[in-house]
C-alpha cells in the first residue's frame, strides 16, 4: 500500500532518503492496516519531537493517530510545532 | 550589580540632560526593562494623556543582563504610552543598541517634554548632550546612521532612530536601530517624533559588572548548550523564523487578505524554500543568517532583491542587503494583502527598516485599505487613481512609500486600519485590538491566541502569551485562559532580564533565565519571584490600561473573527469562542468579572 508523507521543516530529517517529489512528499510502501501511529514509529520520529498531522485539510488527533488505519493513495502532512516568530 | 544604578533623565523642553540614581527597590519588584520602565512610567505619566503631546514620556530601558555575555543578552524595550493604541506600549528590540547603551553606563533613558527644533541625543559613556538635528530632520534611517558616525568620527556609534514616518505623524511609526533592528510596534517611534527627538546615539566602553562571575560564568554556560544542542534552534538558525509559514498555511491560522480567509494559495512561494532557492534570474533572496549582540541563535535574515525586479529596477539604493523577510513580515506584506511576490514583500520591509514602519501594522493597515477598494467604500478617486487590489504586487510597493513619506491615500492608511476603517465608515473591517494590527496568526484556527490578542495589554500579538503548543495541539477552549495567563506572565519576566524570549522556545527553561539573573543580581532571584514579578508586571500594565480609559469592552475581537466562521483549515466552520474563555481568564487573573484586579489580586502583587 502506497502512502504519501510529507515532512515539513526539522522533521525533513526523519526521511532518511531525501524526499522523491517536486513537493517536498515522499511516496513510502507500507503493510496494509498500517495505523498513523505504526508510521510514526516506522520513521523513526521518537516520542519527544513535537509536531502534528493534517490529512485532507484536517487535523488528526491524539487519539485518531492511535487507532486510524491508513488508507492507499493517503496523503500526510506531519508539521513540527513552532513557537513565536 | 546586573545595574549600573544609573537612569539619564533627558527634558527636551529645557534641553537638559541630568544623572539620577535608579530606585532600586523598584528594580527588586521590577527588574529592568518591560517592567521597571512601565514602573517609572505608570508613575510619572498620567494614563489619560495624549500619546503625542509633550506629557507623554519615552523611556527606553535595558535589563540588567542586557550588555552581559550572557547569550541573546542584548534586548531593549522603549516604553510610552502607545501613539497607535492609547494604551501602555512596550517594545523589544535587539542589534547592538541596547548592549552599547549598558556599556555606556545606563540602565534607562527617561525622555520627557518635547524639543522646540529637532535634536538628537549624544551619549559617550557619562557624557550626555543634546545636538542639533535640522539637517537630519527628514532624512531616511539608511542615510541618518552613518551621517551621525560621520559627525562624530566613530563607526562604532550604535544608534537608534526614527524615520521620516516618525516624523510625519504615522501611528505606527517605530524605532529602528542599526539599521534594520526595531522596537516596531505600538507607534513608539510616533510618540519619539513628537517630541522632536531624531535619534539615540550612542558609544559605550565601560562594561558591566555582575554580582558573582563564577556563577554567572557557570549559568550562562548552560543556557549557552542548551541552545547549542537544541534541534529547535538549529531550525530556527537555519530558516528563520519565517519556517512558520509552512505551519500555519497547512494548518489554517494565516490570515489571508484581511482575515477573510486562514490559508493563502501562495504561501510556498513566501517561505523557507523559496527565500533560498534561486528564481528564474539565478539570484536567491536570502544572503545570510544575522545574530543580534551576545546572541547564539541568529534568527534574523538579511536578503536582497533581484536587481532586474520591478521595484527596485531603478533604485540602485535598494538593490544592497538589508533585512530580510521574517515570518511576521512575510505575513503582513504577503498573505495579509495576498501578494506571493517574494521580492516585493522584501522591498516593502526594506521600506519599513529605511523609513520607519513597523511591517505588522502597516500590511494590516493596507490589507484593511484594500478590502475597503475590494467594497467600493475607498475609490479610485480617494487613492489618486492607485488599484488597491488584493494582491497588487505594484499597488503593495507603491502604497508602501506613500506611507512612509505620508502623502496621499499614504496619510490616511498611515493612521492604522481602525481610524481608517472609521474615517470609510466599515469599522468592523479593522483586524485590530485596541487598535493595534493582528500578528500572523487567526484566532479562530489558534482559539488562545485569539485570548491572547484580545486580552493583550498593547493590543493584538503575538509576543505577549505563547498559546502555541497547545492552539497546535487542540480547538477546545477549557485549556486557553490558564495557558494565556501563565505564559503572560512568564513573558513579562523574560521581557524585564535583558535577554530574549526565543531561548524560552529553543530548550531554554525560566529556571535557566533565573540562574543568570540570580548570580548578576542582588536580592536572589527564582523562577518563582520572576513568575510572580511578571504577574505584578502584567497587572500593573492593567491598572495603566484601566486608568486611561479601558474597559472589558476592549477586550475583543473583530466581529469577523466572533461571527464568521472559518472558510477552511483544521478549525473550518469555527469562529474564536472568545464569549467563552475571557470570564475563565479574569477568574484565573484574579479580576472582577469587568476586568478589575480585585483589591485581594493587588495587595498579593504588592501593588
Amino acid at each position: 500500500m502506497r502512502v504519501s508523507i510529507n515532512l515539513v521543516g526539522i522533521l525533513q530529517e526523519y526521511y532518511g532518503t531525501a524526499p522523491d517529489t517536486a513537493d517536498g512528499s515522499a511516496v513510502r510502501d507500507i503493510p496494509t492496516g498500517t495505523t498513523v501511529r505504526e508510521l510514526i514509529v516506522l520513521l523513526g520520529i521518537p516520542d519527544e519531537e513535537e509536531f502534528f498531522i493534517m490529512m485532507d485539510g484536517e487535523r488528526i488527533g491524539r487519539a485518531a493517530i492511535q487507532s486510524r488505519e491508513l488508507r492507499e493513495d493517503d496523503a500526510l502532512v506531519l508539521i513540527p510545532v513552532l513557537k513565536g516568530g | 550589580m546586573g545595574w549600573h544604578g544609573k537612569l539619564l533623565r533627558v527634558n527636551l523642553t529645557a534641553g537638559t540632560c541630568t544623572p539620577e540614581d535608579l530606585n532600586m527597590e523598584w528594580a527588586q519588584a521590577y527588574l529592568g526593562q518591560r517592567g521597571l520602565g512601565s514602573k517609572y512610567l505608570s508613575t510619572e505619566v498620567d494614563p489619560k494623556v495624549d500619546p503625542m503631546s509633550p506629557e507623554n514620556k519615552l523611556i527606553i530601558a535595558t535589563g540588567p543582563l542586557t550588555g552581559t555575555a550572557a547569550p541573546t543578552g542584548g534586548r531593549w524595550s522603549a516604553i510610552t504610552k502607545g501613539a497607535l493604541t492609547g494604551a501602555i506600549a512596550c517594545s523589544n528590540s535587539g542589534g547592538q543598541f541596547g548592549g552599547e547603551l549598558k556599556m555606556a553606563g545606563w540602565d534607562l533613558l527617561i525622555l520627557e517634554g518635547r524639543a522646540s527644533k529637532p535634536v538628537y541625543l549624544y551619549i559617550e559613556n557619562d557624557k550626555a548632550t543634546l545636538q542639533p538635528a535640522d539637517d537630519l530632520w527628514g532624512q531616511s534611517i539608511w542615510d541618518l546612521e552613518p551621517a551621525i558616525k560621520n559627525a562624530h568620527s566613530d563607526p562604532l556609534i550604535r544608534i537608534a532612530s526614527i524615520g521620516p514616518a516618525g516624523e510625519n505623524g504615522c501611528r505606527y511609526a517605530c524605532i529602528v536601530n542599526d539599521l534594520h533592528r526595531a522596537a516596531g510596534r505600538s507607534g513608539v517611534g510616533a510618540v519619539m517624533g513628537s517630541k522632536q527627538l531624531k535619534a539615540i546615539a550612542v558609544r559605550g566602553t565601560k562594561g558591566v559588572g555582575v554580582r558573582d562571575p563564577k556563577a554567572f560564568n557557570v549559568a550562562l554556560k548552560k543556557f549557552f548548550d542548551i541552545l547549542a544542542k537544541s534541534p529547535a534552534r538549529e531550525g530556527l538558525s537555519r530558516n528563520g523564523t519565517l519556517a512558520m509559514m509552512d505551519v500555519t498555511g497547512p494548518y489554517g491560522a494565516l490570515p489571508t487578505r484581511n482575515n477573510r480567509e486562514v490559508q493563502f494559495e501562495g504561501h510556498e512561494k513566501l517561505n523557507v524554500k523559496a527565500m533560498q532557492t534561486p528564481n528564474e534570474n539565478g539570484h536567491t533572496n536570502l544572503i545570510a543568517g544575522s545574530a543580534c549582540f551576545a546572541c547564539t541563535i541568529g534568527c534574523g535574515r538579511l536578503s536582497h532583491i533581484d536587481p532586474a525586479h520591478f521595484s527596485v529596477k531603478d533604485q540602485p539604493r535598494y538593490q544592497k542587503a538589508s533585512g530580510g523577510l521574517e515570518y511576521e513580515t512575510a505575513y503582513a506584506l504577503g498573505a495579509a494583502v495576498g501578494v506571493d511576490d517574494l521580492d516585493a514583500a522584501t522591498y516593502a520591509g526594506f521600506i519599513c527598516n529605511d523609513y520607519g514602519m513597523d511591517p505588522i501594522s502597516l500590511g494590516g493597515s493596507i490589507a484593511a485599505a484594500m478590502e475597503l477598494y475590494d467594497i467600493g467604500a475607498m475609490t479610485d478617486k480617494d487613492t489618486g487613481g492607485l488599484k488597491l487590489e488584493f494582491g497588487s504586487a505594484q499597488a503593495l510597493c507603491q502604497v508602501a512609500e506613500l506611507v512612509g513619506k505620508g502623502e496621499g491615500i499614504g496619510a490616511d492608511i498611515g493612521m492604522g486600519s481602525k481610524l481608517l476603517c472609521e474615517k470609510y465608515g466599515h469599522p468592523d473591517l479593522s483586524m485590530a485590538v485596541k487598535g493595534q494590527e493582528f500578528a500572523a496568526y487567526d484566532g479562530r484556527g489558534m482559539q488562545g491566541m485569539g485570548l491572547a490578542y484580545a486580552t493583550s495589554n498593547r493590543g493584538a500579538c503575538h509576543l505577549r502569551a505563547s498559546p502555541y503548543a497547545s492552539d497546535f495541539e487542540t480547538l477546545e477552549v477549557d485549556v486557553k485562559p490558564a495557558v494565556v495567563k501563565d505564559s503572560q506572565d512568564w513573558i513579562a519576566a523574560i521581557d524585564s532580564t535583558g535577554l530574549c524570549l526565543f531561548a524560552r522556545y529553543n530548550g531554554a527553561e525560566l529556571d535557566h533565565y533565573a540562574a543568570q539573573v540570580d548570580a548578576a543580581c542582588d536580592g536572589g532571584w527564582d523562577v518563582e519571584r520572576l513568575q510572580l514579578m511578571g504577574e505584578r508586571i502584567w497587572n500593573m500594565e492593567r491598572q495603566f490600561n484601566n486608568a486611561a480609559g479601558m474597559t472589558k469592552a476592549d477586550d475583543t475581537l473583530p466581529k469577523r473573527i466572533l461571527e464568521e466562521p472559518a472558510p477552511s483549515g483544521a478549525a473550518k466552520g469555527l469562529v474564536c469562542k472568545l464569549d467563552e474563555m475571557l470570564p475563565r481568564y479574569y477568574d484565573a487573573r484574579g479580576w472582577s468579572p469587568e476586568g478589575v484586579p480585585t483589591s485581594e489580586t493587588l495587595k498579593r502583587l504588592g501593588l
